[in-house]
């Protein structure tokens, strides 16, 4: 694995965050360790330490947007199951593979308590799965939502070579609290099907360095 | 009702459970108090639970058995809808959940295309065939929360304006990764399934599917449709405490429940139809969520559980339990009581009255999933002694919302 995010300065959150996934559930899935790093270093970026998450956890929601979930360790059960058919698989092997509890395995680290939902499969990288994100947002569900989008294709226990992993915080409330004059914004329809949401994350990861904000504080950006 | 947003029907409803394919086969059963749980045929050594399986039915059309259900549902959706194929005009989408979605298959066939891509999309592909035309689709997977997460997202999306009708279904394959997993995990009962019994000591698992077709009021008006039910409120909320265990003093599902009736009486609710899994943990921790918030309630809402008649449908379950409520108020047939025998401290809670006594219109489904996803929503159903008119609201805006970016980054394997 290499990382070729080069993040500005030291990501504090992540030793932080990691030490808490490890203290809270004693192991994690790797396919949850790498979202939780993307999504520390946007925590890091925004200057978001999780005692301001856990002080608004209730207008704080997830969104995972997942290609295969934690197929690392369903492959790993199945194996269990398969060379020790008369042993009893593994609990934690088990309650991790959910596919699915990738949202609701972060909340458990981040104490978040608004909102979390995690969309599968292929379709979930489509543009229009933000559209329950921007309409928490947009109906005053939650303040802030951390999204997640994990192209990993973990079907045979590694990850695949094409992989990306992104993560932004979604916060409509400090609009026009931060320094955004010198940047146009950028208007995204939900429906908008010629773009996917890791080439909406890269447009806009381009645009923040065209910009010569090396890490985005503030890009803004109309979603409907 | 909320007035500041669209008011959200339910027009139709379609349901596959181990009762049978369809409507007919769940409605007469729940009345007659059957239940669809049979012995484990998965690994009985490991396995020592009851199970509500399906019954085996071929001539249905889908890839896997998660898909068939799926398909199956949905079609009996839109039929009570009485909707052949969504008009062309008519903005639509498909909110589906599922935990396993089309594992049961992989593990079958260890088919090398059998990846996870193929897994998901194969059954969202076969409820897309019900349909019978494109649509958006959301592909939910959080837990038992699956289908709730579904449902509520559906009803959110349409209150934004941002489609005109949404096809919710859950569906869930039984599979043995699952079966085993539960119980290395010690949530399936070696005996039966006892919600909210002093005696409680786990679920039975089943599958099946539910569905439901959701959409605004002014669209059910244009089309002159009456609709089955109309939608009061939706909460969904975490614990952020465990993997599996709930929070103790049921403070997130509370939560849930207090979001979903903010805009209501709660004293109009009629019934709740508890998650009631029969787990020790969960049945305590929903009695004291459901405790606080009625507290002060002049009148408290009867106590009703479906899961000992077709099991806990896992993913499936939310959506699957209002579309068989929703069936059994329009032919008014109430399911059979449940009632345990010696209950546990149900802190001044009582169990639904039998059929003949009851006239429940108005309640509210709570799910309560692993990782501690909580979704509550009040639903109002639309029968001879409970009618009621939509109103036609004028349809606000498409959500418009300008987002910050708060940092971004990117990690590349």
């Amino acid at each position: 694995m290499k990382n070729n995010s080069t993040p500005p300065r030291t990501p504090h959150n992540q030793h932080a965050l990691l030490d808490l996934a490890y203290q809270r559930l004693g192991f994690i899935a790797d396919s949850t360790k790498y979202m939780l790093l993307t999504l520390s270093s946007a925590l890091d970026s925004a200057a978001l330490d999780l005692r301001k998450l856990q002080n608004e956890s209730e207008q704080t929601g997830i969104m995972v947007l997942t290609l295969s979930g934690a197929m690392d360790l369903i492959c790993k059960y199945e194996h269990q199951l398969r060379t020790h058919p008369k042993h009893q698989p593994s609990q934690r092997l088990f309650i991790q593979s959910n596919l699915n509890t990738a949202a609701a395995i972060l909340s458990c680290i981040l104490k978040t308590k608004g909102p979390n939902l995690t969309q599968v499969g292929p379709r979930s990288s489509r543009l229009a799965s933000l559209a329950p994100a921007v309409d928490l947002l947009a109906a005053n569900r939650v303040k802030r939502l951390l999204l997640i989008s994990d192209t990993t294709d973990w079907t045979n226990s590694e990850p695949s070579n094409k992989s990306d992993i992104w993560a932004c915080i979604m916060d409509c409330d400090s609009y026009g609290t931060n320094n955004i004059e010198s940047a146009e914004p950028l208007t995204i329809k939900a429906d908008n099907e010629s773009l996917t949401v890791p080439q909406l994350f890269e447009q806009l990861f381009d645009f923040c360095k065209t910009a010569e904000t090396p890490f985005l504080k503030s890009a803004p950006l109309i979603i409907k | 009702m909320n007035q500041n947003t669209e008011q959200i029907v339910i027009s139709g409803a379609g349901a596959v459970t181990s009762l049978g394919w369809g409507k007919t086969s769940a409605i007469d059963a729940l009345a007659a108090g059957k239940t669809g749980l049979k012995p484990s045929v998965f690994r009985p050594h490991l396995s020592r639970a009851l199970l509500g399986l399906v019954p085996i039915k071929s001539d249905i059309h889908g890839k896997s058995r998660a898909g068939r259900f799926a398909y199956f549902a949905c079609r009996e959706a839109l039929q009570t809808a009485c909707i052949e194929t969504p008009d062309l005009s008519c903005r639509i989408a498909l909110c589906i959940g599922s935990t396993c979605w089309g594992l049961a298959q992989y593990e079958e066939n260890k088919s090398p295309d059998a990846v996870m891509g193929n897994i998901v999309n194969s059954v969202c592909d076969d409820a897309l065939a019900a349909i019978g035309r494109h649509c958006k689709v959301f592909s939910f997977s959080n837990a038992c929360a699956s289908s709730g997460t579904a449902l509520t997202m559906a009803i959110l999306m349409l209150q934004q304006n941002r489609f005109d009708m949404v096809i919710v279904c859950g569906t869930e394959a039984l599979n043995e990764l699952k079966i085993v997993g539960h119980n290395s995990v010690r949530t399936v009962t070696g005996s039966s399934i006892k919600p909210f019994s002093k005696f409680r000591d786990g679920t039975a698992l089943g599958e099946g599917a539910g569905a439901l077709v959701l959409e605004t009021a002014s669209h059910a008006i244009a089309r002159n449709h009456p609709p089955l039910a109309a939608v009061l409120g939706w909460g969904m909320s975490s614990d952020a405490f465990d993997l599996t265990r709930p929070l103790p003093d049921g403070d997130g599902a509370e939560l849930a429940i207090r979001i979903a009736l903010k805009d209501m009486d709660k004293t109009k609710i009629d019934f709740i139809c508890t998650h009631g899994t029969g787990t020790r943990l969960n049945d305590s921790s929903e009695i004291n969520a459901l405790s606080r918030v009625f507290d002060n309630s002049s009148k408290k809402p009867h106590i009703m559980a479906l899961k000992p008649f077709i099991g806990h449908t896992l993913g499936a379950c939310s959506v699957l339990e209002l579309a068989i409520l929703t069936l059994c108020a329009a032919d008014k047939k109430w399911p059979f009581r449940y009632s345990p025998d010696e209950p546990m401290e149900m802190l001044g809670f009582d169990f639904c009255p039998h059929e003949a006594k009851c006239h429940h219109h108005t309640g509210l489904i709570n799910t309560l999933g692993f990782g501690g996803i909580n979704t509550s929503v009040a639903v109002t159903f639309n029968t001879n002694d409970n009618a009621w008119s939509i109103k036609n609201h004028t349809p606000s805006t498409t959500s418009e919302v300008v987002i910050n970016i708060q940092g971004l980054s990117r990690l590349n394997l």
